[in-house]
C-alpha cells in the first residue's frame, strides 16, 4: 500500500516536472528528434540550439545564434519543464553559440573545451562596443539583452569528457582544427543523437580559417560516423542523418581533386580561384566563403 | 556619493553574506586556514582530508569527509563561513573515505572526478554496509540519514580547468599513484586539485 502511494506520488511530481508539450507548440523553430530531446533550429543557417531534458534538469547545447534566440529557447524550456537548466554545453565559443549564454547562466553550468574562454575574451577584446552595436538591432534585441554579461565557461576539459545527469549521459569529444578554436561534438550513445558543432554545415560553404584543415575536417566527419548515430544535429542547418557527413566528405573530395588537378597544371593559387567552378554546388549558401575553401584545399594538395 | 554609498552597501552585502569574519578555531578544532578562504578540514590520523574554497560565486569542495560525520561538521563550517550554495565537489579519488558524503553536498553541488570515478564507486558500492552505518547508533546513524550514492556529474580525462568567481582549479588526472595504507589496494582514478587561488594560483 505504501509502495503504490509512493508510486502515485512520483508519477504526479514527474507530471508537474516534465510537462506534455509538443514541438508545434514551443514555435516555428522547434522540432523533437527524440524524447526529450528537442532542437532550436536556427533561420537562415543561424546557429541551432539543442534543449535535453532529464530527470535532474535541463542541458542545453548551445545557446542560440543571438538573445533573442535565447529568450525564445528559455520559454520554450519553461513549457517544457518547471525543472533548472543545469550544463550548457558549448559546441564552440563563437557569439553566435554563446552571447545568450547569460540568459541561461546563473544556474547553468557552461562547458567547453579548453581554449573557449580565451577564445571569447579575445573577441570581446576586439570588439568591445559588440553588444552595445547589436542593441541597435531592433527594440527586441535591445529587450533580450537586458541584464547581459560576458560568462566565460566555468569548465574547459581538454580532449574528452563525460556528463552525467541521472539518466542521460552526454560524452563531449575535442573537434581538432574543424571551425574553432575550441569546437565540441555532444555524443548521446544511449538515445544515438549526435550534436556535430561546426565541423560541417548543411547546403552551406563552410568558413576555413587558416587554422582549419581539410583533412582534420574529413578525420572528424569519419570519427562521428563511425558512431553510428540516428540523428545528427549539426551547428548550423537543418538536422538530419549522417548523410550530412557522407555529402561533406563528397564535396570536399571533388574539391581537393578539383584543386589537385589545376596544381598539377602548374596554376598558382590565385589562378585556381579564380577559375575553380564547383555548378555541383551552386545551390550552396555563403558563396563568399568559397575562396577560403580553395585555399585549405591547396595547402592540403600542397601538403602545407 | 551615489558611487559611495553603493560601495557601503557592496562592503557591507560582502561580509555579511560571502565572507563572515570567522577564524579556524572557530569552526572546530579539526579546520586550518590555509589562505584567504580556503580552509582545510584535517581528518584525524589516517583519515582523508576535506578542503573548503570560498569564491565569490559559490564553495568549491575537494572531496568530501572520510565520512559522514565529518561531511556533516564541514557543512556546518561552510554555512558558518558562507550563505552561499556549495557549486562545485572535485573528489581527488573514487574511494568511499573520500566520497561517502556526497549526499551531504549534492543537490546543489556538482560532482567531478578522473574518468572511470563513477564505475568504481558503483562497483564498490555496498548497500549493506551503508544500511548498518545508517542503523548505528548515536552521531553516525544521524549524520549518514539520507545516504544515497552520488556519483560524478563530470568526469574528464587528463586534464580540465574549473573557473568560478575569481579562482581557477586545474585538474590532472594522476595515472596509478595512490596506494591506500592500510587497504593495499591501488586507486584506478586519483586526481589532485593542485591551483587554486587569484593570480596564477597558489598550491597547497
Amino acid at each position: 500500500m505504501k509502495a503504490k502511494a509512493s508510486f502515485m506520488l512520483m508519477a504526479i511530481v514527474s507530471l508537474a516536472v516534465v510537462r506534455s508539450v509538443d514541438a508545434q507548440d514551443l514555435g516555428p523553430q522547434f522540432q523533437k528528434v527524440k524524447e526529450g530531446i528537442y532542437v532550436y533550429v536556427g533561420k537562415e543557417f543561424n546557429s541551432n540550439c539543442g534543449v535535453i531534458l532529464t530527470q535532474e534538469g535541463v542541458v542545453l547545447i548551445d545557446s542560440g545564434h543571438n538573445p533573442t534566440d535565447s529568450r525564445a529557447i528559455l520559454n520554450a524550456i519553461k513549457k517544457l519543464t518547471s525543472m533548472p537548466v543545469r550544463f550548457l554545453i558549448d559546441t564552440e565559443p563563437h557569439p553566435d553559440h554563446t552571447t545568450g549564454h547569460f540568459v541561461f547562466s546563473p544556474p547553468a553550468i557552461v562547458i567547453a573545451h579548453e581554449g573557449a574562454s580565451e577564445s571569447m575574451r579575445s573577441r570581446e577584446r576586439e570588439s568591445p562596443d559588440r553588444i552595445q552595436k547589436m542593441m541597435t538591432v531592433s527594440p527586441e534585441m535591445r529587450a533580450a539583452l537586458e541584464g547581459y554579461r560576458f560568462i566565460p565557461p566555468h569548465i574547459e576539459y581538454r580532449q574528452k569528457m563525460t556528463l552525467n545527469v541521472r539518466e542521460r549521459t552526454f560524452e563531449l569529444m575535442y573537434l581538432k582544427g574543424v571551425h574553432s578554436e575550441a569546437d565540441t561534438a555532444v555524443w548521446l550513445a544511449k538515445e544515438r543523437v549526435l550534436f556535430s558543432a561546426s565541423a560541417v554545415v548543411v547546403n552551406q560553404y563552410n568558413i576555413l580559417r587558416p587554422f582549419v584543415t581539410i583533412p582534420d575536417i574529413l578525420a572528424a566527419a569519419k570519427m562521428m560516423k563511425g558512431l553510428n548515430p540516428e540523428v545528427v544535429i549539426p551547428g548550423h542547418g537543418i538536422p538530419g542523418t549522417v548523410k550530412i557527413f557522407e555529402d561533406s566528405e563528397q564535396y570536399y573530395a571533388l574539391l581537393l581533386d578539383r584543386v589537385g588537378k589545376m596544381v598539377r597544371e602548374g596554376k598558382s593559387l590565385d589562378q585556381i580561384k579564380n577559375e575553380l567552378k564547383m555548378p555541383e554546388y551552386d545551390g550552396w549558401a555563403s558563396k563568399e566563403r568559397i575562396p577560403s575553401n580553395i585555399e585549405a584545399a591547396y595547402k592540403a594538395v600542397k601538403g602545407s | 556619493m551615489k558611487i559611495r554609498a553603493g560601495s557601503v552597501l557592496f562592503c557591507v552585502l560582502y561580509f555579511l553574506l560571502v565572507s563572515p569574519n570567522l577564524s579556524a578555531q572557530d569552526l572546530g578544532p579539526l579546520f586550518k586556514r590555509m589562505k584567504d578562504g580556503i580552509y582545510v578540514y584535517a581528518g584525524k590520523p589516517g583519515e582523508s582530508n576535506c578542503t573548503i574554497i570560498l569564491t565569490q560565486e559559490g564553495v568549491v569542495l575537494i572531496d568530501s569527509g572520510n565520512n559522514p560525520t565529518d561531511s556533516q561538521a564541514v557543512m556546518k563550517a561552510v554555512k558558518q563561513l558562507t550563505s552561499q550554495p556549495i557549486r562545485f565537489l572535485i573528489n581527488t579519488e573514487p574511494h568511499a573515505d573520500h566520497t561517502t558524503g556526497h549526499f551531504v553536498f549534492s543537490p546543489p553541488a556538482i560532482i567531478i572526478a578522473a574518468a572511470g570515478a563513477g564505475q568504481s564507486m558503483r562497483q564498490a558500492y555496498n548497500p549493506e554496509r551503508m544500511k548498518k552505518m545508517m542503523e548505528e547508533p548515536g552521531e553516525m546513524g544521524a549524520a549518514a540519514k539520507g545516504y544515497r550514492l552520488i556519483t560524478p556529474h563530470v568526469e574528464y580525462r587528463d586534464q580540465m580547468t574549473l573557473n568560478l568567481g575569481e579562482r581557477t582549479f586545474q585538474l590532472y588526472y594522476l595515472k596509478n599513484v595512490s596506494q591506500r595504507g592500510g587497504h593495499g589496494d591501488l586507486a584506478p582514478q586519483r586526481v589532485s586539485a593542485l591551483h587554486s587561488g587569484i593570480g596564477g594560483g597558489q598550491a597547497f
